[in-house]
């Protein structure tokens, strides 16, 4: 296992190196100057000159690169050159709330998506099975922020049940967290839960017809051991690879949904970063998410170790 | 109360069957309503006994032994009739009475030993879990019970295979394993369905005396289902012969087998290759044919001598090597090497029928793909029809495929599902540019003729066709390129026992008005001893004997050869005591570390063209 963990995280290296070079030189070739941004619209020519000596905007574009990169390894994200405040802590600041609200959608959607899934397959052909896949494909079509807005309507203007938007720390408030993130989780979640359904759906359908499925039944056990622990817990790798892809596809998500609710996430950051021409912050998410993708794949290897006995017992 | 009556059981169970199957009658829905797949079937089995239902596939043999444990998709399926099981009616118990009798009055064994485990759990769990879900007990006697049980089924080192998974043991293990899941609660009946199919012979052979020797110690009866006529006459005491849903035939397996009565019994038994059915003859031989209508056999010709020994061999293979590396480690380092054809030699001459015999593994299927470059050689000089095989650049490659042509097992799975079967047959002459679309089709139409199909029947698509009817089509395929050699990978035995008669006679007759050449790679000895003028036995990458097939089968002299021939189950009920006492021993891995350097063999010369591995 340690090996295997070793071996994965190494490869992770150049992967993450590969996307910090491609997140540097896209930004490169934005338009709009960040000089302008630093030295404010009526700054004379020689001012931005300065500036752009001061920041290193004229140094060749690996030199730059290496600048920053070597920041970042030591946290450094840089400086907002709007309100000088520094990039890192803010993020530090954002990242939880964000991350709070991405995996409580991922649990609305495995909470959903699965049993709706698992029901769908054994009652494959029926009513219930029908009906589902309705609520799935309703669930993949309605916009996020559409479905946002008519929950607010609903649930916190006409019902009163639960607060409109904001956010409270579970820690400071555990009861009134939950209530806050109820509604962005199953917005933000509703999509997945349907993707979800239908993988769980289509996995169970093929292990299902597995012979040691028959087995199971033939030597006498009961249809509901047979279907959650002989039949399910071969399904699960389509459902790991779904929901640890996905994630990375929640926090991009997150953005929208975070703008609907007013939560002070990353996603919120990222808009007024890329509105006021703040590519520092803009590369440190960009950055930041791209490395979720990769620690995100990285769980996936493991929970496939962890999941099938062949990878586990394998003698290399 | 539940305890008198069982008691009382006991007593009667000498007089009463264990199980009694009283007009059984199974249909399936279909898009055009009820369809019966097995009809109006009875018959009893009694305590000890072993009953056999024997038919070839489609038969309802398997759907008769799922009925009976309720095992098929409720909704989709419809049983009638009645099946009791010492006084109770099976089919009228609820489904959570019926959970209790599975895998405990009666218990199953399937097929596919490889696929009938579960991949995610210890062995040793699951075996346990058939246990518990009937008794309770604690941890540790589920697991000294489940130590006893893999004892008793002979897994070497029992107790520590206990917490092992599926994929690490072999189909025979494996087979065992579900053997002793079966075994567990004391089954009053075991139906063993197709048990043994899927396994090599000399581990059918391990199996069939286990289950014999396990149906004594425990006095359990047993259902035995299978396609294999050989396998019916070494196990059952009575069988019943099944043919389209119906019994055509029950008695006591003596009686089946020499005093069988109806037609289809009769072509059934025809057709099977009878192993040491060919002494005294050196040229292969038709298989007879027995219409089913009417019981009688069909005239067929003895087949004339085809071999060319004179010329040059149209095949001539030396010291031939293929080995797979295997990499692995933190940096794929190479490890070793699975030596899967190692230094083998062998010619074949025009009209000539070579057979490479062996079992999973012995790399007979890894020759057949290194002549004709499918895999590519690690060394050694292959020749087909003057082309130099090792060294052709890509396009003298494809004309040599020309002379060289391959038909494999799996008849359902080597043609296109999108394209019809006109435009398979035409493929390769169309590829190959020999003519226009015309010329292609007219050929085409006349091999259809060859193999015993229609030419109307070229517009139509795979799924129309019978396992057998393909089999056909890709030799038609294969015959389109005017071969000099057909490389016949298993190519009937996926075939059912009157089919694999039909497509050997096929072949046989091929031969004689084609002179076509063929390396025959089969791993059924009986087919083998029918068509081949030479035979090679193939152990573990190497070829340990190879001589003509009168030869090598009258007078077999390496034990790997011995072994395999005392292995394959004859028809013949006086067998039926028979047990092999064969060891537990498990088909040996090809695979070699880094830097083996494989020793030198020796080969003995027995009779005129006979060799036989010495050291």
């Amino acid at each position: 296992m340690f090996g295997f963990l070793v071996q994965r995280v190494l490869a992770a290296i150049p992967t993450l190196f590969i996307i910090s070079l491609i997140v540097f030189s896209l930004q490169q070739l934005l338009p709009g100057d960040p000089a302008l941004v630093i030295g404010g619209g009526e700054a004379s020519p020689e001012m931005l000159a300065q500036i752009r000596e001061q920041y290193g905007f004229n140094d060749p574009f690996l030199v730059q690169y290496w600048h920053w990169i070597t920041n970042v390894m030591q946290g450094d994200f840089g400086v907002s050159f709007r309100t000088r405040e520094e990039i890192g802590p803010m993020l530090a600041a954002k990242i939880p709330v964000t991350l709070t609200l991405a995996t409580a959608a991922m649990l609305v959607s495995l909470v959903i998506g699965i049993p709706a899934g698992i029901l769908a397959a054994i009652w494959r052909g029926r009513g219930w099975d029908h009906a589902v896949t309705v609520a799935a494909l309703s669930g993949i079509s309605i916009p996020n922020f559409w479905l946002g807005i008519m929950m607010i309507l609903l649930f916190a203007v006409h019902l009163g049940w639960l607060p409109a938007s904001g956010y409270v720390s579970f820690f400071d408030d555990p009861i009134q967290s939950i209530r806050t993130l109820i509604m962005p989780a199953i917005v933000l979640g509703a999509g997945l839960a349907a993707a979800m359904m239908r993988h769980t759906r289509s996995a169970m359908l093929t292990v299902m017809r597995q012979d040691y499925v028959r087995t199971a039944r033939a030597k006498g056990v009961a249809e509901k051991t047979v279907i959650l622990k002989h039949a399910f817990l071969n399904a699960q790798i389509p459902i790991i690879t779904l929901a640890t892809l996905q994630f990375g596809t929640l926090l991009a998500g997150a953005v929208l949904t975070e703008q609907v609710f007013s939560i002070p996430g990353v996603g919120k950051m990222v808009v007024d970063a890329v509105f006021n021409r703040e590519y520092q912050a803009v590369q440190a998410v960009t950055l930041l998410s791209g490395a979720a993708f990769v620690l995100m794949s990285l769980l996936a290897d493991v929970l496939y170790f962890v999941a099938n006995p062949k990878l586990r017992t394998k003698t290399l | 109360m539940l305890d008198v009556t069982s008691r009382k059981d006991e007593t009667t169970a000498r007089l009463a069957p264990v199980l009694s199957v009283e007009n059984l009658t199974t249909s399936f829905r279909t898009d055009s309503g009820w369809k019966s797949v097995v009809r109006n079937m009875s018959f009893d089995i009694a305590p000890r006994e072993t009953v056999a239902i024997v038919g070839e596939s489609g038969s309802g043999k398997s759907v008769t032994s799922l009925s009976i444990m309720r095992l098929l998709q409720k909704g989709a399926s419809r049983i009638e009739g009645k099946i009791r099981l010492g006084g109770k009616d099976l089919l009228s118990l609820s489904d959570e009475e019926m959970r209790g009798v599975r895998g405990k009055d009666i218990a199953m064994i399937f097929q596919e030993p490889m696929t009938s485990l579960n991949p995610i759990f210890p062995i040793g769990n699951q075996i346990a879990e058939a246990l518990t879900v009937h008794q309770s007990l604690t941890r540790s006697q589920a697991r000294a019970e489940v130590t006893r049980l893999l004892e008793k089924v002979r897994i070497p080192n029992a107790a520590s295979r206990f917490d092992e998974y599926p994929h690490q043991f072999s189909g025979g293990m494996r087979q065992r394993v579900m053997i002793a899941m079966a075994l567990a609660s004391r089954p009053k009946l075991l139906i063993a369905d197709e048990p043994t199919t899927a396994l090599d012979v000399t581990i059918q052979g391990q199996i069939l005396d286990l289950i014999k020797t396990l149906q004594d110690e425990e006095g359990m009866a047993v259902l035995f289902i299978t396609h294999d006529m050989g396998v019916v006459a070494e196990v059952s005491d009575r069988t019943l012969v099944m043919f389209r849903g119906d019994i055509v035939e029950m008695g006591t397996t003596d009686d089946i087998f020499h005093r069988g009565k109806h037609p289809y019994t009769r072509a059934l038994l025809a057709a099977v290759p009878r192993l040491g059915s060919m002494k005294g003859r050196a040229l292969p031989q038709r298989f007879p044919i027995i219409d089913i209508n009417t019981g009688e056999a069909m005239p067929f010709k003895d087949v004339t001598d085809t071999v060319a020994k004179t010329k040059t061999p149209i095949l001539d293979v030396k010291d031939l090597t293929t080995r797979f590396d295997i990499n692995a480690g933190f940096f794929r380092r190479h490890t070793g090497s699975v030596h899967a054809v190692e230094k083998v030699s062998f010619s074949l001459f025009e009209g000539e029928t070579l057979s490479l015999v062996g079992e999973s593994g012995c790399g007979k299927s890894t020759t057949g793909r290194s002549v004709t470059r499918l895999v590519r050689p690690t060394s050694g000089h292959v020749t087909v029809d003057g082309y130099d095989v090792m060294t052709l650049d890509a396009s003298t490659l494809r004309t040599m495929r020309r002379s060289i042509q391959m038909v494999f097992q799996d008849p359902f799975a080597s043609l296109n599902p999108r394209m019809s079967v006109g435009s398979a047959v035409t493929e390769p002459f169309v590829e190959h540019k020999l003519g226009t679309r015309r010329q292609a089709r007219e050929k085409a139409a006349d091999l259809m003729e060859k193999v015993g199909l229609s030419p109307d029947m070229m517009r139509r698509f795979p799924h129309e066709f019978s396992g057998g009817q393909r089999q056909r089509v890709a030799i038609a395929r294969a015959l389109m390129l005017d071969p000099k050699v057909i490389v016949a990978d298993e190519a009937v035995s996926a075939l059912d026992v009157s089919i694999k008669a039909q497509v050997c006679n096929l072949l046989l007759d091929l031969q004689q008005s084609l002179n076509l050449a063929y390396l025959f790679i089969s791993h059924d000895m009986a087919v083998v001893e029918r068509v081949s003028h030479r035979v090679a036995v193939m152990y573990l990458g190497e070829i340990v004997e190879i001589g003509p097939r009168a030869a090598v089968f009258d007078n077999p002299q390496h034990p790997y050869t011995r072994k395999l021939m005392a292995a394959v189950p004859v028809p013949d009920p006086a067998r039926r005591s028979l047990k092999r006492n064969m060891s537990t021993d498990e088909i040996k891995s090809p695979f070699r570390p880094a830097g083996y350097v494989p020793p030198l063999r020796t080969y003995r010369e027995v009779s005129e063209g006979h060799l036989v591995q010495t050291g």
